[in-house]
């Protein structure tokens, strides 16, 4: 549905680099990072809203630089919340956008806005950040779009609002035929929704698997402050104090002396954490 | 195409965009310098793309399903939309200004064809410089519209000054003698010629720059 390769941007003060993954049918694929690793560049130049300097994007096996406006028709994209026209009216907004879309879907809309409690009767700016998300929302789920591409698409919602978020997620992927990306800092999102994650830090694609893939190829290592130059050169990130440390690393580096260490699954928030870790104990 | 037009008047567009025009109404105070009423237009215009640029408007129209090239047309349609509109309404009030109530301009040249030529030829050179230096820059007003506005008043100046000035020049394009109706009329010719160029002209340049910035 969805293949990236050798994604490229250079800017002067930070490079996407080599961006390469593939979105299969049916499938969410969560992107997580720290804040400025390069998950909002790399989605906009999935939708080419930023021109990438190298790589390709293969949507619905279309080159997404000649077939652009014919597969956006089929994209429900949102980034972040619709914070534009301030003093518009929904309804006008929403009058506005459908035209620009084949396959819209008034009843989608109306389902969508009154599950969301969104008045078009209000202007934009009237709506809290949440509402503006749900609001973004409710365009791209109305054009029978295809494949998603979500940038924050939880953040500002309440935990009720995310979860029945997340559940219009998993419902939209059941049919085997619309795929999910989207990108998020609520890791605990990902944990019940995501097939796949995708984990971006400094530009570069650091890990990019199954979700229970991920988790099981790290492990966290717990022991007293004096054994932790055993583990420091294998470790990815690490922790310690006057007592004792904890340390992020491969399953593949354990060795047998490891054995006298407790050890711990991490979840997806402990594996960025403790990448962003890794440069302070640079 | 429609639809981006539509998308601008109704979203982008500020609703005091339809009150300028009729600044161009400063065309019927006597003895007043007629380059000021329909200069209106560029401020309008600079205060419309502005407005658009606060309220995200790229945003939302680069996510739409539609080509980047059209974001650039249904933009520049739309700004040569109010220079025209501030035009059309500073023809009408230079006609009645001119024919109705006062007769010929003591500041500045006359409300005659060759003046609005001339407005044709400032808007199109603003235009040229303007349009691309705008969607070069990923649509940022401030630098564009100084440069653009610093060359637009330059011309005025200079056009002004030769037709107060040059004896000849002066007999020719200001006021209203029959004998130099022709040269004026050619005058008014060239401007709209040069600036419907300026409008396709600066669509093309636009377009290249625009396909290759990062929004």
């Amino acid at each position: 549905m969805l293949k990236v390769e050798n994604l490229t941007k250079v800017y002067p003060k930070f490079k996407l680099d080599n961006v390469s993954f593939e979105l299969p049918s049916g499938y969410i694929m969560g992107f997580i990072g720290a804040n400025g690793a390069g998950k909002s560049t790399t989605l906009k130049s999935i939708m080419n809203i930023v021109c990438p300097d190298d790589g390709t994007v293969e949507i619905f096996g279309k080159d997404m630089k000649t077939k652009e406006t014919e597969i956006k028709q089929e994209i429900g994209f949102l980034m972040g919340a619709v914070n534009c026209y301030p003093l518009v009216k929904i309804s006008k907004y929403l009058d506005v956008t459908k035209s620009f879309y084949d396959e819209w879907q008034d009843e989608e809309c109306e389902k969508y806005l009154k599950k969301f409690d969104i008045d078009k009767e209000k202007r934009i700016k009237e709506l809290s950040q949440g509402m503006k998300v749900k609001l973004g929302l409710a365009v791209a789920l109305s054009h029978k779009a295809r494949l998603f591409i979500l940038d924050e698409p939880t953040s500002g919602l309440d935990p009720v609002a995310r979860d029945e978020i997340l559940d219009i997620f998993c419902d939209l992927v059941s049919d085997g035929d619309k795929s999910v990306l989207f990108s998020t800092h609520i890791t605990s999102d990902l944990e019940k929704c995501a097939d796949y994650i995708l984990f971006i830090k400094n530009g570069l694609i650091v890990a990019n698997d199954t979700k229970d893939g991920l988790l099981d190829s790290y492990v966290i290592l717990r022991g007293g402050a004096d054994e932790a130059e055993k583990v420091a050169g294998r470790a990815i990130g690490m922790k310690r104090n006057g007592y004792n440390f904890s340390a992020l690393i491969r399953t593949c580096d354990l060795v047998d002396e490891d054995k006298d260490f407790t050890t711990d699954r991490p979840t997806l928030e402990d594996i960025m954490v403790y990448y962003g870790r890794a440069e302070d104990n640079d | 195409m429609i639809k981006l037009l539509k998308k601008e008047i109704k979203l982008s567009y500020l609703p005091i965009v339809w009150f300028f025009p009729f600044l161009s109404c400063l065309l019927l105070i006597p003895n007043y310098p007629y380059c000021v009423g329909v200069s209106y237009g560029l401020l309008s215009l600079f205060i419309n793309f502005n407005y658009a640029s606060e309220n995200r408007d790229l945003e939302y129209t680069a996510g739409l399903p539609i080509p980047r090239r059209d974001i650039v047309k249904a933009k520049i349609i739309s700004g040569a939309f109010i220079e025209v509109m501030q035009i059309a309404v500073g023809v009408i009030c230079g006609l009645i200004a001119s024919f109705v109530l006062w007769g010929e301009n003591a500041v500045g040249i006359d409300a005659n064809a060759a003046y609005f030529g001339f407005v044709f030829l400032g808007f199109a050179l603003f235009n040229i410089i303007f349009f691309p230096t705008y969607f070069g820059r990923g649509c940022k007003t401030g630098l564009s519209m100084i440069i653009a506005t610093v060359a637009y008043a330059a011309f005025v100046i200079v056009t002004e000054s030769i037709v107060g000035f040059v004896p000849s020049v002066h007999k020719a394009l200001d006021g209203f003698d029959g004998n130099f109706i022709g040269v004026r009329i050619a005058v008014l010719i060239v401007g709209i010629v040069l600036y419907a160029a300026s409008v396709a002209g600066s669509y093309f340049v636009s377009v290249g720059k625009f396909e290759k910035v990062s929004l």
